[in-house]
C-alpha cells in the first residue's frame, strides 16, 4: 500500500489570536477569551503571552485573572471565530476535499491525492500555512506524516507558528521521549493509569506487552499498542451527516458550585445557538452530559415538540435536567450539552408546520 | 411493631404510589414510599414534590407507626412470596422483616424513618365537583394526545378543565399546532367556573386510576387540585398561568364542509403515512368535488396516493398539507361512523367534528406547502 500523506493543521491560540488581530493594541499582550470571571465563567482560549503565567483553557476565569491580573479579558465573539474558520476551511478545499474538521481551529487533511497534483505534503503544508497567514493574518501550526496520530503529534512539535514532518521510519525518534500524557487519546485518567503501570513515555509504551495494555485499557489498549509503533489506519473522514450537535467542556478543576455550573451551561447553550442558527439546524432532543470527579458519566435527555436552536429553550431544558443529576452534591469535571434529532433548516422552510393563531394572552 | 396485610391489595396500592416516583430521583428519600400504619389501616404515600398520592388499605396492626422503604424492592419480594397474607415486622432501626406462613426465612429490607419524608399538603376544599369516572376517563382519553409532551410551556403540557355552562365540564388540550376540546354533562351542582390547568403528569396518574364505574371527586383551590378515586387520593399543584384563548381559534364556518367516513380515511392515512418522514409527516389532501385525494411524497423514499370518496357541498377544488400523525391521532378517537371536516384555506385551521358528537371538536393547523409551481 502506498504511504498516505496526512496533514494536521492547528490554529495557534485561535480565539485570542483573532482578538489580537482585530485590535492591534492587544498584540504582544496577554489576552484571555472566556466567560465572565465575576459570574464564574471559564477560559476558552488565551494568548501565548498569557500562557506564560500558567493560564490554560477550561480554567475558571477567576483563577486566570488571579494568575495574570494584567491580562486583557474578553468575552468570546463566535461570529468572528466562525468566519475565520470558514476562511481557513476554504483554503483547505483548494487542496483536497478529504478534510476532517475537529473543531473550529483544527482539522486533518488527506493530501495523498490532491487538487494541485503535488507529491510533497510538506510543500502543501507550507503553502497552506502561508495562505492562512496572508488571508486571515493568523498563524497555524502543521504536522505532516503518514497517519493521523503522527500528524497530530507532529503539529505540536514546533508550535506555535511552525511545522514538523514525521517520515516513515522516524516515528520512534519522536515517540520514544514523548511523555505518555501527550499521546493522542490519553487524557488525564489514562495518563494516571499509565504512570501507575510505570509507563511514562513512548519508550515505556513500546515495551509494554499488548496483553497488559488490553487488560488495563480494553479496546483502547490495542490502539495505544499500535500508535506507538506508528500504526494508525484511521481514515481522514470528511464531515459525515451530523447526527447531533454538541459542545462539552472539561473543567480545569472539579466543581461543586451550582452558580458556576449554571453559568458554564449558559455559555455552552449560547455557543450552540450561535453555531446552529448559522447552519440553520435545529434539534429536538436536548442532552445534558455530566462527568463526575470519579469519572462516572451520566446523560439526561429531554425531547421537545418543535426542533429548536434557541439558547433560551435549550438552557431551560438543561436546567430542568440538571435537577435529575447529582450536580451540587458531587464534584463535576465535565459538562456538555448536545442536540440530536436534527432537522436542517431547508426542510423546515418547505414544510413549515403552522401554529394556531392564539392571540398573546396576559 | 407489626402488621398484617393482604398481599395483592398491598401490591396494587404500592403500584399506584410507585408510578409517581421519578426514576430520576435516585438516592433521595423520594425514591421511597411512605407507609403510615394505623390500627386497622395503612396509608401508602408517594410524592415527587409536584404530585402526591395516598392510598388507604385495610390492615391489622399492633400499633401506629411509620417508615419509608424502596417500594420497588418491597413489591418485588412481596410478589415472590406464596401466601395471600403477609406479616411485616418493623424494628426501631427501621429493619423491615417480611414473613409469609409457608416460607421459612427472613426477608429484611432496610427502611428509613419517616421524619424526613415531606408531608403531603392539606387542601382546603372550597370547590368540589363529582364526576362519573367513566365520563372523565373518556374526556381525558379523547383530548390528552393533543397536549404538548415537552415542558417548555407548562400551559401546553397540560389539560384545561372548565365549566362553560352549568351542568357541563369541558376539557381542552393543545400543543399550539392542534387543539382538542370535549364537553360532557355532569350531575354535580358545582362548577369549575374559573377553569384549572392540570399538569399532564397529574392527568396521566388520574387516568390510570379511573375505572368504568364509580365517582371521582375533584376539588381545587387556586394552587392545588385534589382527586379522590376509590381509595386513592391525588394531590397536585396546578399550572400557574393562563390557558390560551381556545374559543377564538375554533372556526365558526368553513369554505369547504366535507363528510368523511372514519374507518376508511383512517386506513388511507395510515398507509400514506408510511411514505412520509418525521417530524412533519406531511401528506397533501386535495378535495375535488366528492373525492379526497391523499398524497405523500418523500424524495429518496417513495410516494403514495389514494382516493377516498367523500361528500362535499363545495364544487371548488382545494388542497392543503397536513401532518398525517396529527390527523391520525384525531381520527383514532372518533367513535362515529363519519365526521365533518371543515376547511377554509391552506393557512387556516382544519376542523374535525364527529357527526354523532358535536361536543367533541378538534382543530389542526396545516403544514405550509410551496405552491409557486402550481
Amino acid at each position: 500500500m502506498e504511504c498516505r500523506k496526512i496533514i494536521h493543521v492547528d490554529m495557534d491560540a485561535f480565539y485570542a489570536a483573532i482578538e489580537q488581530r482585530d485590535n492591534p493594541a492587544l498584540k504582544g499582550k496577554p489576552v484571555i477569551v472566556g466567560g465572565d470571571p465575576d459570574r464564574r465563567g471559564v477560559v476558552s482560549t488565551c494568548s501565548y503571552e498569557a500562557r506564560k503565567y500558567g493560564v490554560r483553557s477550561a480554567m475558571p476565569s477567576k483563577t486566570a485573572v488571579r494568575l495574570c491580573p494584567h491580562a486583557v479579558f474578553l468575552f468570546p465573539r463566535f461570529e468572528a471565530y466562525s468566519a475565520a474558520s470558514k476562511q481557513v476551511m476554504n483554503i483547505f478545499m483548494q487542496y483536497t476535499d478529504v478534510i476532517e474538521p475537529l473543531s473550529l481551529d483544527e482539522a486533518f487533511l488527506d493530501v495523498t491525492e490532491n487538487k494541485k497534483n503535488t507529491r510533497s505534503a510538506t510543500l502543501i503544508a507550507k503553502d497552506i500555512r502561508r495562505e492562512i497567514f496572508t488571508e486571515t493574518g493568523l498563524t497555524a501550526s502543521a504536522g505532516v506524516s503518514y497517519n493521523k496520530f503522527l500528524a497530530k503529534t507532529a503539529s505540536e512539535i514546533n508550535k506555535p507558528d511552525g511545522m514538523a514532518v514525521i517520515r516513515p521510519g522516524e516515528a520512534d525518534r519522536y515517540l520514544n521521549r514523548l511523555p505518555i500524557g501527550k499521546f493522542f487519546g490519553i487524557g488525564k485518567v489514562s495518563e494516571k493509569h499509565m504512570l501507575s503501570l510505570g509507563i511514562e513515555n513512548g519508550r515505556d509504551l513500546l515495551n509494554a506487552p499488548l496483553e497488559l495494555l488490553v487488560k488495563h485499557f480494553g479496546k483502547a489498549g490495542r490502539f495505544y499498542y499500535d500508535i506507538v509503533r506508528g500504526i494508525d489506519e484511521r481514515p481522514v473522514e470528511p464531515v459525515r451527516e451530523r447526527k447531533s450537535w454538541g459542545r462539552e467542556i472539561t473543567l480545569d478543576e472539579d466543581i461543586l458550585d451550582m452558580d458556576l455550573i449554571r453559568s458554564i451551561l449558559n455559555d455552552i447553550a449560547a455557543e450552540l445557538e450561535d453555531g446552529m442558527s448559522r447552519k440553520k439546524i435545529s434539534g429536538k432532543t436536548v442532552t445534558l452530559k455530566i462527568k463526575y470527579h470519579d469519572f462516572r458519566q451520566i446523560t439526561r435527555s429531554a425531547t421537545i415538540d418543535q426542533p429548536t436552536h434557541s439558547a433560551e429553550i435549550i438552557i431551560n431544558e438543561v436546567l430542568r435536567l440538571l435537577k435529575f443529576t447529582e450536580a451540587g452534591t458531587k464534584k463535576i469535571r465535565l459538562l456538555g450539552i448536545s442536540l440530536s434529532g436534527l432537522d436542517c433548516g431547508n426542510a423546515e422552510f418547505h414544510e413549515k408546520q403552522l401554529l394556531l393563531p392564539f392571540r398573546e394572552c396576559g | 411493631m407489626k402488621f398484617t396485610v393482604n398481599r395483592d391489595i398491598m401490591l396494587k396500592a404500592i403500584g399506584i404510589a410507585d408510578s409517581v416516583i421519578s426514576s430520576k430521583n435516585i438516592n433521595t428519600i423520594l425514591s421511597n414510599c411512605l407507609f403510615k400504619i394505623e390500627k386497622d389501616s395503612i396509608q401508602i404515600i408517594a410524592t415527587d414534590n409536584e404530585i402526591g398520592v395516598r392510598t388507604k388499605i385495610d390492615a391489622q396492626s399492633d400499633s401506629a407507626f411509620s417508615f419509608t422503604v424502596n417500594s420497588k424492592k418491597l413489591s418485588s419480594i412481596m410478589k415472590e412470596l406464596p401466601d395471600d397474607e403477609i406479616i411485616i415486622e418493623v424494628d426501631d432501626s427501621m429493619m423491615i422483616n417480611l414473613k409469609s406462613k409457608n416460607v421459612k426465612g427472613n426477608y429484611i429490607l432496610y427502611g428509613t424513618s419517616s421524619e424526613e419524608y415531606p408531608e403531603l399538603p392539606d387542601i382546603k376544599i372550597d370547590n368540589s365537583i363529582d364526576i362519573e369516572q367513566s365520563v372523565l376517563r373518556e374526556m381525558i382519553k379523547k383530548v390528552i394526545y393533543a397536549a404538548a409532551t415537552d415542558t417548555i410551556k407548562p400551559v401546553f403540557n397540560s389539560i384545561y378543565i372548565v365549566s362553560e355552562k352549568p351542568g357541563t365540564l369541558t376539557a381542552i388540550a393543545t400543543d399550539s399546532r392542534r387543539l382538542c376540546m370535549i364537553t360532557r354533562s355532569i350531575q354535580s351542582e358545582s362548577i369549575v367556573g374559573e377553569g384549572i390547568i392540570l399538569p399532564l403528569k397529574t392527568v396521566n396518574e388520574v387516568f390510570r386510576l379511573l375505572g368504568n364505574s364509580g365517582i371521582c371527586r375533584l376539588s381545587f383551590d387556586s394552587n392545588q387540585c385534589y382527586f379522590r378515586i376509590n381509595e386513592t387520593e391525588i394531590i397536585s399543584r396546578i399550572v400557574d398561568g393562563q390557558f390560551p384563548n381556545y374559543k377564538q381559534i375554533i372556526p365558526k364556518e368553513y369554505s369547504h364542509k366535507v363528510i368523511i367516513e372514519t374507518g376508511r380515511i383512517l386506513d388511507s392515512v395510515k398507509r400514506a403515512m408510511i411514505f412520509t418522514r418525521e417530524p412533519a409527516n406531511k401528506i397533501v389532501m386535495t378535495i375535488d368535488k366528492d373525492t379526497l385525494l391523499i398524497e405523500a411524497n418523500t424524495p429518496e423514499l417513495g410516494k403514495a396516493e389514494e382516493e377516498v370518496p367523500v361528500e362535499s357541498e363545495s364544487r371548488e377544488k382545494i388542497f392543503l398539507g397536513i401532518n398525517s400523525q396529527f390527523l391520525l391521532d384525531t381520527i383514532k378517537q372518533i367513535d362515529s361512523f363519519s365526521f365533518i371536516c371543515g376547511i377554509t384555506g391552506q393557512m387556516s385551521p382544519v376542523t374535525i367534528i364527529p357527526e354523532d358528537d358535536k361536543n367533541y371538536i378538534s382543530v389542526i393547523m396545516p403544514i405550509q406547502i410551496k405552491t409557486a409551481s402550481e
